[in-house]
This record gives structure tokens, sequence and C-alpha cells, in this order.
């Protein structure tokens, strides 16, 4: 399960924090969904024995956890480069200001953590990156059971009659002839 | 006892689940009208990776745009009210056979919504994008009851540790 799940939330990260492209997941979290499907569509490819909708669910979940912290490692450079600028903290820190109904502890905790480029990156980059993972997981279950029902046409319990049985039953395969005896 | 069935607890679940995500998008703007903007605005930030949040996409309440569009609504809310009435959609629909075309009869409106108006063809209204989002969220709802029915159960754990040892699928 590790493998389909790694190779489709590594996709669905790199294209969830690509600029640009990564507005495709405003559309009902497309990409997330999407790399659920995908995930789902390779588990059942290789796997032997036929995929139940659970099954699918904790692929999505383990697609969707990779994924968000893929897409939150691939988001540090640009959130770095934003926060670097004093002139974008300055105008959150001024926004902060005129937010009418903060109490003045969370205000001052919030014009601290401002104040410095390093501390703001941290701070954000954890809290969004918990709140983006959270919901690429939710997401990427539903892919993960979407993905199930389209892909997997085996019944449940099903074995592939490609893959060879655990045990043999039954009489012993016949050996080729000794050699003629000189 | 009904919460023993697998099936009932998954749909409380599930209800639980769509149900908090429905009254946060309702709750965003019911805080912003209260004058509670910074709750609000955190509000309407969990949603902003997952919705474009455009404002004459979404519905209005008190003066306020829903934390997320005419369609995302419409999913959150199929979701909800497929789960609160799972009994009434038809077996068949969520069969092994019929649900491949359950999901593509239930995704194709969604996706021609959204192509025909890419394209020019048709130009989608609030109610096409809430009818085409609801109809997917009770696709959805009907495909994550079962999932979860089997993926909260315990012993499934257990079988999938089994399955691993003996170099399973899992």
């Amino acid at each position: 399960m590790l493998k389909p799940a790694l190779i489709a939330g590594v996709l669905l990260g790199i294209l969830s924090a690509l600029p640009l492209i990564q507005w495709v997941n405003s559309c009902c979290c497309a990409w997330v969904i999407g790399g659920g499907i995908f995930a789902a569509y390779l588990y059942v490819r290789e796997s032997a024995e036929a995929v139940t909708l659970g099954r699918g669910l904790a692929l999505g979940l383990l697609t969707g956890v990779i994924g968000g912290i893929v897409s939150v490692l691939m988001s540090l450079p640009l959130l770095y480069i934003s926060f670097a600028n004093t002139k974008v903290l300055e105008e959150l820190s001024k926004s902060v200001e005129h937010v009418p109904d903060l109490s003045p502890q969370v205000r001052e905790t919030l014009q601290h953590l401002l104040s410095d480029p390093l501390r703001s990156l941290s701070f954000f980059a954890t809290i969004g990156g918990a709140m983006v993972t959270v919901m690429s997981a939710i997401f990427a279950m539903a892919g993960g059971a979407i993905g199930v029902a389209l892909f997997e046409k085996r019944k449940p319990g099903q074995i592939s009659a490609e893959t060879p049985p655990a045990t043999t039953s039954g009489p012993p395969p016949e050996l080729p002839p000794p050699p003629p005896s000189q | 006892m009904r919460l023993s069935n697998p099936i009932f607890k998954a749909r409380v679940f599930v209800i639980l689940l769509s149900g908090l995500g429905f009254l946060m998008v309702l709750g965003a703007p019911s805080l912003a009208a209260g004058g509670h903007f910074f709750l609000s605005a955190l509000v309407y930030t969990v949603f902003s990776p997952i919705c474009h949040q455009m404002p004459e996409r979404s519905f209005e309440l008190l003066g306020f745009p829903w934390a997320v569009c005419h369609r995302c609504s419409g999913i959150y809310l199929g979701v909800l009210l497929a789960a609160v009435f799972y009994t009434a959609i038809p077996r068949r629909l969520t069969s092994h056979e019929m649900r491949r075309y359950w999901v593509a009869a239930a995704t194709a409106p969604l996706l021609m919504d959204v192509g025909l108006t890419a394209a020019g063809v048709w130009n989608n209204a609030p109610l096409s994008r809430l009818c085409t989002g609801f109809l997917f969220g009770s696709m959805l709802s009907s495909l994550l009851v079962p999932a979860f029915s089997e993926f909260l159960q315990p012993w499934n754990l257990s079988r999938c540790r089994t399955t691993e040892i003996q170099g399973g699928a899992w």
C-alpha cells in the first residue's frame, strides 16, 4: 500500500504546491481527489486480491498525508521569499491592527510573530501545514473510495487469476523421463 | 443494538464530519455578521486551499458570502443529506457491479457543467452548480458510509496486520 500512496502522494503534493497549477485545487480539491483516485488505480492494479472500499479509504488517507507534507515542504521556499520581504510582514502587521474584535493578547502575540521573518515563517508553515495535511487526508480518502469503486472489477474476496496459489495441492507435477543408461 | 451496527456507526461518523463542515461553511458569514471578524477570517482561511470562494459564485448569509462556492456547498449538503437518508438510496446503485456506473453517472453532470462552461457552450447558474455538486456529494456519501463501516471496525486493523506479516497486499 505504501508504494502507490507514495507515488500518488508525491505527485499530488508537487501539483498542489506549484504556482498557478495549484489553482486546480480550488475546484473542489481536484488535485487531492485525483491523487486519491490515482493511488487507488495503482493499488488495484498491483493487488492480488480484490480491494475493498475500506482499503481505498485507508490508501487515500495515507496518500493525502504524504501529499500534504510534500506540498508544505515544496511551498516553504516560496513562503520564505514572501516573508523575507519586510513589506509583506509590515502589511500583515498593519492589517492585524485593523481587526476590531481581536483581544489585546492575541493582537500582541500576532504582532510579535510578524516582527521576525523566520518566526512568522515557522508559525505559518506549522499551522498552515497542519491544516493542509488534514484537508488533503480527508479529500484524498474520498478519492481513494471513488478510485476503488471505479477500478476494482473483482468481487470482494476474489483473487486474480494471474496470481499463483499460496499452497499447492493435488498430485506433484510429472518429472521428465531419466536419460537412458549406457 | 443499532450502535453495534457498523453501517449505523459509519453513518453517524459521516453525518458528524459533513455536518461539522457544513456548520463551518455557514459559521463564517454568521461570525462576520456578528462582528467576530477574526474568527470568521480563520474559518474562511480553513476553506481557502480547497475552494476559490468567489463571492459572485457563493451563496450569501446575513450579507456575507458562505465559506465555499455553490458547487462545494452542494457537495457538503449532498454528503450530509445522503448520509442522513442513507437507507433511501437504492442498494442496487452501490452494489459491486453497479457502483462504477453510479460514480460515472453522478460525476458526469458536474464535469459537463464545468467543461461546457469553459468551452463557452453553456453558461452554468447557481442552481446548476448546486445540483451537480449535490449529486456528486450524494454519490460520495453512498461510497463513504460502507467504506467507513469497514474502516472503523477494530478487527480490520488486526486483519490487515496479519495480511502484512504474511506478505499480503495491505
